[in-house]
């Protein structure tokens, strides 16, 4: 099928219950080098917690703790 | 009525020292100052690089106050800080009583894992100390047979608090568990 490796959740992995904005280096790690967000099926992470690291990661970005778009050179 | 706040701002951050310290005090002030208003965390982060450009600037002053409040003032309040040239961004957010409880009970995790991670330290001679929570590694065991465990030891803290901790035991565990069958789930799934 898609992945034959079983995904588990970093979060839950972790014992993380809320997924707070103001923790950059943990939002970092979900985001591409482009700043984009990574999805679901890549990160492995569970619904609930996509969403309230989406929020996450939107929140920082208007608090400009992360970018929007970033140019990094390959 | 009070609600919980979390607010985190951006300050002007070319000014001198002294002058970002009176603003600070002054938007605590404006908190404080209301009906029902009290100050609970006062975070200072300082000054940080932006990750884009905001009016020109690269830097800004960080601080985040955690704050008790009335909800109608915060209207009134964000019109003053709109208004004010030294608040470059700010973000309110109300923190719901359901958020308060996670993250009390995630701190209550953290701190049982790692009295845990330390007993295991003390008592095994040979056998390697896991890092049971841990943001650098990419490696992680799970925490499932942590929170069983202790859930089902006998309470480390004071007997005082061994109500509150057995409340917040099953909590956590009953939390627990629906993500781990989601986890598993989802991974079925995609087999």
């Amino acid at each position: 099928m898609m992945s034959i490796r079983k995904k588990v959740d970093r979060f839950h992995e972790n014992g993380i219950l809320y997924i707070d904005y103001k923790d950059v280096k943990l939002l970092s790690r979900f985001i591409t080098e482009q700043g984009k967000i990574i999805p679901r099926r890549i990160s492995g992470t569970t619904a609930k917690n996509q969403r309230m690291l989406v929020d996450a990661i939107k929140r920082a970005r208007f608090m400009a703790l992360i970018p929007y778009v970033s140019d990094q050179p390959r | 009525m009070t609600r919980r706040y979390e607010m985190m701002v951006i300050l002007e951050s070319s000014q001198s020292d002294e002058d970002l310290e009176k603003l600070v005090e002054k938007i605590s002030e404006m908190i404080t100052s209301t009906d029902g208003g009290e100050m609970v965390n006062v975070d200072k982060w300082g000054k940080k690089r932006l990750a884009y450009e905001i009016k020109g600037k690269q830097f800004g002053y960080y601080v985040v106050f955690e704050y008790n409040a009335s909800p109608e003032m915060i209207t009134e309040f964000e019109r003053s800080l709109r208004f004010d040239n030294n608040v470059v961004r700010h973000m309110i957010l109300q923190i719901p009583p359901k958020v308060m409880k996670l993250k009390e009970r995630e701190e209550k995790l953290r701190v049982a894992l790692e009295d845990r991670r330390r007993r295991m330290a003390d008592e095994s001679v040979d056998g390697p100390v896991v890092d049971l929570i841990s943001y650098d590694d990419e490696i992680a065991v799970s925490t499932d047979d942590a929170v069983k465990e202790i859930v089902e030891e006998p309470s480390v803290e004071t007997a005082e608090e061994s109500n509150v901790k057995t409340a917040e035991e099953s909590n956590v565990k009953t939390a627990e568990e629906p993500s781990v069958e989601t986890a598993e789930e989802s991974g079925e799934e995609k087999e």
